[in-house]
């Protein structure tokens, strides 16, 4: 079904944008693993403006975190106090980003500069699952050195504004997720990303909080990170499409349904290594495009 | 099909004819109005008529003018960057030529200019903001880009004329600019234009869509906050029932 993207401004098949949903859901159901960095990415790849892309891509967040972050809540995984504090840093940090992603678009530079984070942040993440899955698959496994995290403890333990927070257990500086929460923010801004992938890592290895709480607290922000994006997004650049973020929405729920009852029957290690493909495949495709001569070197596009 | 609606056309267009057979060159569209829906994927707009005596015909589609932004593609060391952004006013934003015969066959070039008949003419109104260096590749790019899209068309045989009958199919893209757009059908007779006729093409948004569009530009925080709370309504609803489905 050919559709007309009022915000896009573009033709799009709605279905291909419903399978994209899917897929991404899919892989991400399967893996436990956020997809949202491949959404942005793919809806670029089919020509929607960067800007419309980042900003889409982190309101259909909202819908795709909403029941999780209900449901870890009911359940008490989330630290309200952790989660808050995470969240001062988070909205500050996507205010600040939507005003650079405006002054970035103003100058016509937005696109470059997304597509550069894209390739560094998916190479990253891409590697980095890749040796993680490999090293499973051989059935070593990976552990940070203990003494490495002692050091990073001992320079968090020294910061100022200590603060406890019960349901972590945990006694830490506000400004550590503060800090924390403002870089989220950035990326959410920036990449249309939910920031998961730095923020569990963080929490869990730094911040050194419950594995449960860790899921719980991460998704909830999330939820209210991606929403105020999404906001600010649309209100300041008008860079959300309603009928984009629909789709997106409806096929990632669905994806992430199938791909969990999928998960049930396959093995987490060889799907974390597709999906590890995947994510390389994509930074591949994103670089390459930095390096080709473009078929026409000047672009144009309607404004009013 | 064309045949039998100017068959139709004839029929119901002969007495207003005989009544003024003075005039050399009637006109009809096939619409008047383009409804732009969410479905719209271009639509084709029907010129016909009918002219007394020899002469070629020639049919513009001028759309209101558009804002157009363009950007150059320059190369630092192996990277591709974005360089140079001009802003472009005071082009129609869609553009169409058909005519019977080619134009510098049958019109001076002079007359050509003053009518606004041809891409140059176009460009040589366009303002480009801020004036770039090299103006003369810009406006070539930008000619070549409106083309490429074919938002500017060019037929040389567009116009098929037929024993004083003439039909022309103009092929609307899925993207238009809204509002007013002007169709003029000149009759050109031994280097001369004859006779002009102006219409209008009503090109609007209607529907869902239009308010959509309208209210995302016009009231965009309340867009933007209704559009997350449905989205984050829709994620939980849909959630729920997935859960309920499983249980």
């Amino acid at each position: 079904m050919e559709l007309f993207l009022p915000i896009a401004h573009m033709d799009v098949n709605i279905w291909l944008i419903v399978s994209f949903g899917l897929a991404v859901g899919f892989l991400s159901g399967l893996t436990g693993v956020g997809g949202g960095i491949l959404i942005t990415p793919l809806l670029i790849f089919i020509g929607v403006p960067p800007l419309v892309a980042v900003g889409t891509g982190a309101a259909q967040i909202v819908g795709g975190s909403a029941i999780g972050s209900y449901a870890h809540w009911r359940m008490g995984n989330v630290d309200m106090r952790m989660a808050f504090v995470l969240l001062a840093g988070s909205w500050t940090g996507g205010l600040i980003g939507v005003h650079i992603a405006r002054i970035l678009e103003a100058g016509g530079h937005f696109s470059l500069v997304v597509t550069f984070l894209y390739v560094i942040l998916l190479s990253v993440i891409g590697t980095s699952m890749l040796i993680e899955s490999l090293l499973a698959l051989r059935g070593r496994h990976g552990h940070a050195s203990q003494k490495n995290r002692t050091k990073n403890q001992s320079i968090l333990q020294r910061l100022p504004g200590q603060m406890d927070f019960p349901v972590s257990g945990l006694r830490l500086s506000f400004l550590t997720p503060v800090l924390l929460g403002f870089g989220v923010g950035l990326l959410t801004a920036l990449m249309g990303v939910g920031g998961g992938f730095v923020m569990v890592p963080i929490m869990l290895y730094v911040l050194k909080m419950p594995t449960k709480v860790v899921v719980g607290t991460s998704l909830f922000q999330l939820l209210f990170t991606t929403a105020e994006v999404g906001i600010l997004q649309a209100g300041m650049n008008h860079a959300v499409d309603p009928y984009l973020a629909l789709a997106l929405v409806l096929g990632s729920i669905f994806g992430t349904q199938f791909g969990a009852r999928a998960g049930a029957y396959m093995k987490g290690e060889q799907l974390r290594l597709v999906l590890a493909l995947v994510v390389v495949g994509v930074a591949i495709k994103m670089g390459l495009g930095l390096f080709i001569t473009p078929e026409h070197i000047f672009s144009m596009a309607r404004v009013v | 099909m064309i045949y039998l609606r100017l068959m139709l056309m004839l029929l119901t267009m002969g007495s207003a004819m005989l009544a003024e057979a003075s005039t050399p060159l009637v006109v009809a569209t096939s619409t008047d109005k383009v409804n732009v829906t969410s479905h719209f994927v271009g639509e084709n707009l029907l010129v016909y008529g009918a002219i007394t005596g020899p002469g070629q015909v020639i049919v513009i589609l001028r759309s209101p003018d558009s804002t157009e932004a363009m950007q150059q593609k320059t190369r630092t060391g192996p990277i591709w960057l974005n360089g140079a952004k001009v802003t472009v006013t005071r082009a129609p934003g869609i553009w169409q030529r058909l005519s019977s015969a080619p134009v510098r066959h049958i019109l001076p070039d002079d007359t050509l200019q003053k009518l606004g008949l041809t891409l140059s003419s176009l460009v040589d109104k366009a303002r480009f903001a801020p004036e770039p260096d090299h103006l003369d590749t810009w406006q070539k790019a930008f000619l070549d880009e409106k083309i490429r899209h074919r938002n500017y068309v060019v037929e040389p045989a567009g116009v098929t004329l037929k024993q004083g009958l003439f039909s022309a199919k103009i092929r609307l893209p899925a993207s238009l600019p809204l509002g007013y757009y002007q169709l003029l059908t000149y009759l050109v007779r031994q280097q001369q234009v004859l006779a002009v006729r102006k219409q209008q093409i009503n090109v609007r948004q209607v529907g869902f869509q239009a308010w959509i569009a309208r209210f995302a530009r016009e009231n965009s925080w309340v867009y933007g906050i209704v559009l997350t709370f449905i989205l984050a309504g829709l994620g939980f609803a849909l959630g729920i029932l997935m859960r309920r489905r499983s249980a």
